[in-house]
């Protein structure tokens, strides 16, 4: 999860958006060397890569920088493949002691860095200290290491951990967020936080730095003795494209062999083709409406201009009434994607809830105006729009939309009509990214849309609901969805933290989604599914996250990636399939009428890129 | 310009002392073949003078078959995007009311196929006309203006005046427009509004050159000498002197600046920064690369926008190249 170095980033993709359009025709050309002289290169094609700031593994805050230090290294615990529990890594077992406060990790003997130096509960305990001693990490990841009181190594593969209270996370040690970093590499570093990603260094995982060419690509060489197993090919490369669209031409043309987050257009699109190959699955990117529950400092001193209405739960159940997800995902998301329900995506096995059918709010506006009827709100001013009782304003809301997402001009479209129903009015502008943050943090909206990339670690998501997120002072943040707060919600939120059963945990999480579902400080309108498309002619044997019907890319783990194939190497597909000929008649002439009438616009991609950036961050 | 061709001098400056009846008296031969010029007034004259100068404009108009085709094109644009309401159902274009299936190829019921929420992309054509011709109309009136007083003002003073104006019109002019113009909307914020600020801050300083040329042209002349003579004040000079003189050129000026209007507030729409809430040509391309069309092979969503771009700038461009032949001796004579 993003957390305080958010704006400055976008501030820096900012920058890198007027630079990188510079680079743009230089980068479209050097793809496509792939396999030459027996070497196989898995070329991944992404956008957004300037987003990134550096690729130092314990300052990760992008879905990108996860996925290379995924590559790179291997966590202490990792998230299993089929649904995400808690599964060895570096770690083999852990157990904790009766009172929760003292953690033993066993270490996996085998396991060495690629150098040949074995990794040790040193490098653990070197990395937690580390962490903790290091402002910038510590600002990251000091909800886990925060509370240790000592970590010490037993011996080369029993490492210790103590800690103040109990906690969940100690059951993950935050998975795949924090990677154990060599002592004799990084204990020569003067400030860790400064780390950048330098081609060579050791690593813990399949792969090692080779190339950084910030906002360009990154390359990255397999390691042939892994002690997990190497991959079954020697090159991978992530290379950007400016926009989805250039991408997928790409592919086409062979330059890449796999890519990510395509639309459902381009997906049908490319699944019309013989040589390639698509998948989908839900994916953890979830799309919502969120309220302006009452901006507030954790005093109760309120701030921003929402709309007083909107503090009565009721009026935003009554708005979620009106609102008929099956619809919106048939439309605005071609039916590939799930209607959202609560803050952790079904992926995630146990920890998401679904409600019964006496709790469900069903797209029905008729119950929506007999709850503000029963409410008082039955009164209306002269033009049929419904009154609220306490300020005597009219029930007239503002609804931010992002401008630069197509999805959403569509979706506020059936927002703004279903909502009449209510006798609300909904009023919807357009924004910029930046500006409709800025507004939001300091809470000057009424509803704004938003998105949402979840983990596996529910805890991070939900915390964001809880009253201890409010601001002290009233300045804007970012660190509180909705400003919502809630007594009971924080009392489970608390029991949740320090229940080390994973079972008796998921309960109370599941409980605290379905206050949130009751309370409505936002909707969830739908969970993407991810859509994916690789050449089949030259690789095949992905496996995906989780394991049935899953995604191959942003995956919280490497298996996409460490299981991908070269297609001679496949036994059961050993025949290429035949030339690709056959469909360039259809596309070929569209194509061409496309680039005329991109020229006819000047050709200045430059701007594409600002859309990017909200869409990219964990 | 149309000077040359009328002995106009003497009767554009419609003087101080006009010894005819008041403005209320009937005019007694409007046609000019008159018995006695004497009785009509002076603006029944200016008026008879206008319509004849319109008339010779018109004829040597009608012989270019380019600007024939251009005005007509543009008289069938007109007429669609004004009678919209007429035939079609603009809500239609919410997608809440999206008659349509997801990326239909054109049929019978929608002749250019629907987009990818169902919409008919004829019926965005159609109205997405009304907001790219009035930005691209309002934003050339706006330009040409500021480009005719900066052009007048650096030719009548003269000295550092025109010195400083010329520059800035200099800088201008070397700034790419584009990008001026992206960065002006990205910072005022995108709305209809200021594409056509942007638009008109972006591309005055041609007009602005031209019309500084003309002017000190047409006050080199002696009728101009001699208002001064006569105590005309520069505002005098200006209004009932150059201006008039100035119309014809810049009428073409502007004629032919809708079209780069238009296509600036389509390339600014395409690159997302366009009013979201209304349908434009260049949104629509816009929401078109975006949703995949190029990919999907969706060209019936890509096409019809785009050669509406190609029809009204090609017609604006005949239209105002014919005038500008009409105008021009120069150019006449060559053919």
């Amino acid at each position: 999860m993003a957390e305080k170095p958010q704006r400055s980033f976008l501030k820096r993709a900012a920058v890198a958006t007027v630079a990188g359009g510079v680079a743009l025709s230089m980068t479209l050309a050097d793809g496509a060397m792939a396999q030459d002289g027996g070497k196989h290169t898995l070329i991944v094609g992404t956008s957004g890569l300037s987003n990134i700031p550096h690729l130092n593994p314990l300052d990760s805050g992008w879905l990108l920088q996860g996925e290379i230090n995924n590559l790179m290294y291997t966590p202490m615990i990792r998230w299993s493949q089929d649904d995400f529990s808690p599964a060895p890594g570096i770690a083999q077992e852990w157990e904790s002691s009766e009172d929760g406060l003292t953690w033993t990790y066993t270490l996996n003997p085998d396991a060495t860095w690629s150098d040949g130096e074995p990794i040790t509960a040193e490098d653990a305990k070197f990395t937690y200290d580390t962490i903790r001693d290091t402002p910038l990490l510590n600002s990251r990841h000091g909800d886990l290491v925060n509370n240790f009181t000592e970590v010490r190594a037993e011996d080369d593969h029993t490492l210790v951990i103590e800690i103040e209270e109990p906690s969940a996370m100690m059951n993950h040690l935050k998975g795949v967020s924090i990677m154990i970093m060599p002592e004799h590499v990084w204990g020569e570093l003067d400030d860790a936080g400064e780390y950048a990603g330098e081609a060579g260094q050791p690593t813990s995982g399949a792969f090692q730095l080779s190339e950084y060419r910030e906002g360009e690509r990154i390359v990255l060489t397999a390691n042939k003795d892994y002690w997990e197993g190497p991959v079954s090919y020697d090159e991978f490369v992530l290379q950007d494209y400016q926009t989805p669209e250039a991408m997928v031409q790409a592919l086409q043309a062979g330059e890449v062999d796999l890519i990510g987050g395509l639309n459902p257009q381009q997906f049908e699109a490319l699944e019309a083709r013989d040589d390639i190959t698509t998948s989908t699955g839900p994916g953890r990117r979830m799309q919502s409406i969120g309220f302006n529950a009452g901006a507030q400092t954790r005093d109760g001193e309120e701030f921003g201009d929402g709309h007083p209405a909107l503090k009565d739960p009721v009026v935003r159940r009554a708005i979620a009434h009106a609102i008929d997800k099956e619809r919106i995902v048939e439309v605005a998301a071609g039916g590939y994607a799930v209607p959202g329900v609560s803050y952790v995506p079904p992926i995630f096995g146990d920890m998401s809830w679904e409600p019964g059918e006496d709790e469900l709010i069903p797209a029905d506006a008729e119950i929506g105006n007999q709850l503000l009827d029963e409410a008082g709100y039955d009164e209306r001013d002269s033009a049929g729009i419904r009154i609220d009782p306490e300020s005597g304003r009219p029930l007239e809301f503002r609804l931010f939309y992002h401008s630069d997402r197509p999805s959403y001009a569509i979706i506020q479209d059936f927002l703004v009509d279903w909502v009449a129903e209510l006798d609300i009015r909904l009023n919807a502008v357009a924004m910029d990214t930046t500006p409709l943050n800025e507004e939001q943090e300091a809470g000057n909206f009424d509803l704004a849309f938003g998105t949402w990339s979840a983990g596996p670690e529910p805890g991070e998501t939900l915390a964001y609901h809880t009253c201890a997120r409010l601001p002290e002072t009233a300045e804007p943040t970012d660190l509180t969805f909705s400003f919502y707060c809630d007594e009971e919600y924080d009392e489970l939120y608390e029991a949740q933290a320090g229940e080390g059963d994973l079972e008796a945990r998921s309960e109370i999480i599941r409980e605290m989604q379905r206050v949130l579902y009751e309370d409505t400080p936002a909707i969830q309108l739908y969970y993407e599914n991810q859509l994916e498309a690789y050449n089949s002619e030259r690789w095949g044997g992905f496996e995906t996250q989780p394991a049935a019907e899953g995604m191959i890319r942003e995956q919280q783990g490497s298996f996409g990636y460490r299981s991908a194939t070269p297609v001679e190497l496949l036994d059961e597909n050993g025949g290429q399939a035949a030339g690709s000929g056959s469909d360039s008649g259809s596309a070929t002439p569209w194509i061409i009428g496309g680039l005329v009438l991109v020229a006819v616009a000047g050709g200045g991609f430059v701007l594409m890129q600002r859309r990017k950036t909200a869409d990219d961050r964990e | 310009m149309s000077a040359p061709s009328t002995p106009a001098p003497a009767g554009d400056t419609d003087g101080p002392d006009t010894s005819t009846p008041p403005a209320g008296a009937p005019p007694a031969d409007p046609s000019g073949t008159g018995v006695t010029p004497r009785l009509a007034s002076a603006r029944a004259v200016a008026w008879a003078r206008r319509r004849k100068a319109f008339a010779d404009f018109w004829r040597q108009y009608r012989k270019q078959p380019a600007g024939l085709v251009g005005l007509g094109v543009l008289a069938f644009i007109a007429l669609a995007t004004v009678l919209a309401p007429l035939y079609t159902d603009e809500s239609e274009l919410r997608a809440v009311n999206a008659p349509g299936e997801r990326l239909e190829s054109p049929s019978g019921t929608f002749w250019f196929g629907t987009d990818e929420v169902g919409r008919s992309i004829l019926l965005q054509v159609i109205w997405g006309a009304r907001v790219s011709l009035q930005i691209g109309i309002v934003a050339a009136v706006l330009a040409v203006g500021l480009g005719t007083l900066v052009g007048m003002m650096a030719a009548h003073y003269g000295g550092w005046t025109s010195w400083l104006l010329m520059r800035l019109t200099d800088w201008f002019i070397v700034l790419p427009s584009l990008v001026l113009a992206i960065a002006l909307v990205v910072a005022l914020g995108a709305s209809r509004f200021t594409i056509i600020v942007a638009i008109a801050l972006t591309s005055w300083a041609g007009t602005a050159r031209l019309v500084r040329a003309q002017t000190m042209s047409i006050e080199g002349r002696p009728y101009l000498e001699r208002a001064r003579a006569l105590g005309a004040g520069h505002w005098h000079q200006m209004s009932r002197h150059v201006l008039p003189n100035l119309m014809p050129l810049i009428l073409a000026s502007a004629t032919l600046q809708v079209s780069s209007a238009i296509l600036t507030e389509a390339s600014l729409s395409f690159l997302g920064l366009g009013d979201p809430s209304t349908v434009s040509w260049g949104t629509i391309l816009e929401r078109a690369f975006h949703a995949g069309a190029i990919s999907y092979g969706a060209w019936w969503y890509m096409l019809p926008p785009g050669f509406a771009i190609l029809a009204v700038v090609l017609a604006f461009t005949l239209c105002g190249r014919a005038m500008e032949t009409v105008l021009n001796p120069r150019l006449r004579g060559a053919k």
